[in-house]
């Protein structure tokens, strides 16, 4: 009997400790991540700096020798250490959500086209030229995520429509119209690049997903549609594990199963969107992130959305930090090929080590 | 509780089963019989609402006045919320084809869902509900197990817990018990019949034909798209009439103890030639 209590104390703490590790991992990476990168600085240096922005130290006696110093730590590393650590927890959430709505292991924040639509709407804006301007009416945003964004939003809504038959939102159908409008998209990408060999560089290094130059101006453009994707999944995460054994189990436990689905798939859509408008296409950690905490704290949609969503953001945050140390000479690494090099092996550790067990 | 007039039943705009009607009262324990693909469970989808008639009415009663008989009033299943339909009937699904890596007793508390306000979370109320149906399922002993490693015969007691859980009147069950041993069976129906005899509804498509005939009181035959045979299990539970449904040869004996029909099925190689 105490064997059994202890087993089931720790079962349920599980979520709870790895929630708190996760946070505390995020805090401590935030310190470190901003002492990475081509620029020299001091550590204690960087510490200083960071205590002063919070509010808790006094301003750092280095900043009056070396007046890059704090333009160089908050300026440039701490809002894009903010932004990956955003991203990268997106992305996650979306993954989870995508693979409890459509019941398939495979299913990522990518697979209902979501991307191929913001890849599309960033290949016809850097075709046109209008990669570097900036919105009229919203400088700080720049056309290139607004391109990504509504096309992100315009494949999202054909995969809505297209998945509807008759009257029914059903997920295979749901998956087959992502898989439609996707592979339609990347042919439309694919000519845009023949039609002009200039900006394929660009297409091809955006298609790849970077973080490189992004910061605060991108944080203020993720923060309003974070949320508001962020509120659907959080309202629902308890009828996602319903919805996860199926339709037919969900509308006899009197819920209304299509509704719910489609407040989730707007939330996932708006998150994963937002993600490709400002950092482009990163693969592997909506698809890594979800599994490797399910197998750890279960299926539990509410507890499995807070770990992945904070692993999420660990993990993007450290392959950024790779991205950009990695190569010499202040050269960077599109994070998604980090986030590959990364994932792929693990992912493939992952399914030789738990073949056979459930989902 | 459930009334069916003229139906058409079947997925989308297929029928399956053709101008059927029925009334399953209230109170009643009956089992559903038949061939399969004879269309046992698209009845029990269209009667828990998954599924819409495809012509045709499908009622449920949904106020009753306790004085006056003719108060009772009627409303199409597929016209009423997904909500309120939850709390007027539970269903316990056929073999599940995904189970989850939840605790059982999460499982379990899905069946208050119907019961839970529009931000808050399960209550107490709905925490003891849980333990009540997994007590009488037997399942409370692995409450805080992962349903993913339990074997089949356990999740489904722990679907008929979030069945039971749910607190409705009429209880549907699709063939629930199919992938239990003997004893369980009848543990369950013993359950069931308790909970019957405190005024719970049962329809339950069952696939072995003597637990059927030990248990309900009124037996459905569905057959070729339409309901064969429909009455008191004593009338209907006959040699003619398994013989003519299953085609194949029948024969049909007294229970010694309880006197009720069993049914003994004939392999062909112990059948002597008649000249």
């Amino acid at each position: 009997m105490n064997r059994a209590g202890n087993t089931v104390t720790r079962r349920t703490l599980r979520p709870v400790l790895c929630c708190a590790a996760a946070s505390a991992a995020c805090a401590v990476s935030v310190f470190l991540a901003c002492y990475a990168g081509a620029f020299p600085v001091a550590f204690a240096d960087v510490t200083a700096v960071l205590l002063h922005a919070a509010g808790l130290g006094p301003p750092p006696a280095a900043a009056q020798d070396n007046p890059a110093l704090t333009v160089v730590v908050l300026e440039l590393r701490l809002g894009r250490v903010v932004l990956s650590l955003l991203v990268g927890a997106s992305l996650a959430v979306a993954g989870t959500v995508y693979q409890g709505l459509l019941r398939n292991p495979l299913a990522d924040p990518f697979t209902l086209g979501v991307s191929s639509g913001a890849a599309f709407g960033a290949s016809v804006a850097l075709f046109w030229g209008l990669g570097t301007m900036a919105l009229p009416f919203f400088p700080a945003a720049g056309i290139l995520p607004a391109a990504a964004l509504t096309g992100a939003t315009a494949a999202l809504a054909a995969v809505l429509v297209l998945g509807r038959v008759g009257g029914i939102m059903r997920r295979e159908t749901l998956v087959l119209a992502g898989i439609v409008v996707s592979t339609f998209l990347s042919a439309l990408i694919s000519l845009v690049k023949s039609l002009d060999e200039e900006s394929v560089a660009s297409i091809v290094f955006w298609i790849m997903g970077s973080l490189q130059g992004r910061g605060w101006h991108e944080v203020m453009l993720f923060t309003p549609w974070f949320v508001l994707g962020m509120l659907p999944v959080i309202r629902f995460s308890r009828e996602l594990d319903i919805l996860s054994l199926g339709d037919v189990q969900a509308r006899q436990l009197g819920m209304d199963a299509s509704r719910v689905r489609l407040w989730l798939l707007l939330g996932a859509g708006a998150l994963t969107g937002v993600s490709v408008a400002v950092s482009g296409v990163i693969g592997f950690v909506g698809l890594v992130v979800p599994h490797l905490v399910r197998m750890v704290i279960g299926a539990e949609h509410r507890p499995l959305l807070a770990v992945s969503a904070l692993t999420g953001g660990l993990l993007l945050l450290w392959s950024d930090v790779l991205a950009r140390t990695l190569l010499s000479g202040g050269a960077e690494l599109p994070v998604g090929v980090v986030t590959a090099l990364l994932g792929g092996p693990f992912f493939c550790l992952l399914l030789r080590r738990n073949t056979g067990t459930a989902l | 509780m459930i009334r069916l007039r003229n139906a058409t039943l079947g997925h989308g705009t297929t029928p399956v089963l053709h101008n059927i009607s029925l009334h399953i009262r209230q109170g009643e324990m009956t089992g559903l019989l038949g061939p399969n693909g004879s269309g046992k469970t698209t009845l029990l989808l269209t009667l828990s609402g998954v599924l819409p008639p495809v012509s045709g009415d499908v009622l449920l009663r949904t106020a009753s006045a306790a004085s006056e008989k003719d108060a009772v009033q009627f409303t199409p299943a597929a016209g009423l919320c997904a909500r309120t339909r939850a709390k007027k009937m539970a269903s316990v699904p056929q073999r599940p084809d995904i189970v989850p890596d939840m605790p059982v007793r999460s499982v379990v508390l899905m069946g208050r869902y119907p019961y839970i306000s529009f931000l808050g979370g399960y209550s107490a109320a709905d925490n003891e509900a849980a333990e009540n149906a997994m007590r009488q399922t037997a399942t409370s002993q692995f409450a805080s197990r992962p349903a993913c490693r339990l074997s089949g015969g356990e999740f489904q007691r722990v679907l008929i817990a979030r069945a039971l859980a749910q607190a409705a009147p009429c209880l549907l069950l699709d063939e629930a018990t199919s992938g239990l041993d003997i004893a369980r069976k009848v543990e369950i129906y013993d359950m069931l019949r308790r909970r019957h005899a405190q005024g719970l509804t049962v329809v339950a498509a069952i696939h072995d034909l003597n637990l059927a005939a030990l248990y309900c009181d009124r037996l459905i035959f569905l057959k070729d798209g339409a309901v064969a045979l429909d009455g008191p299990t004593r009338d209907v539970f006959t040699e003619a009439n398994l013989c003519r449904i299953y085609e194949t040869s029948v024969r049909v004996f007294r229970h010694p103890d309880c006197g009720l029909p069993q049914a003994l099925f004939m392999p062909a190689h112990t059948q002597r030639k008649t000249p």
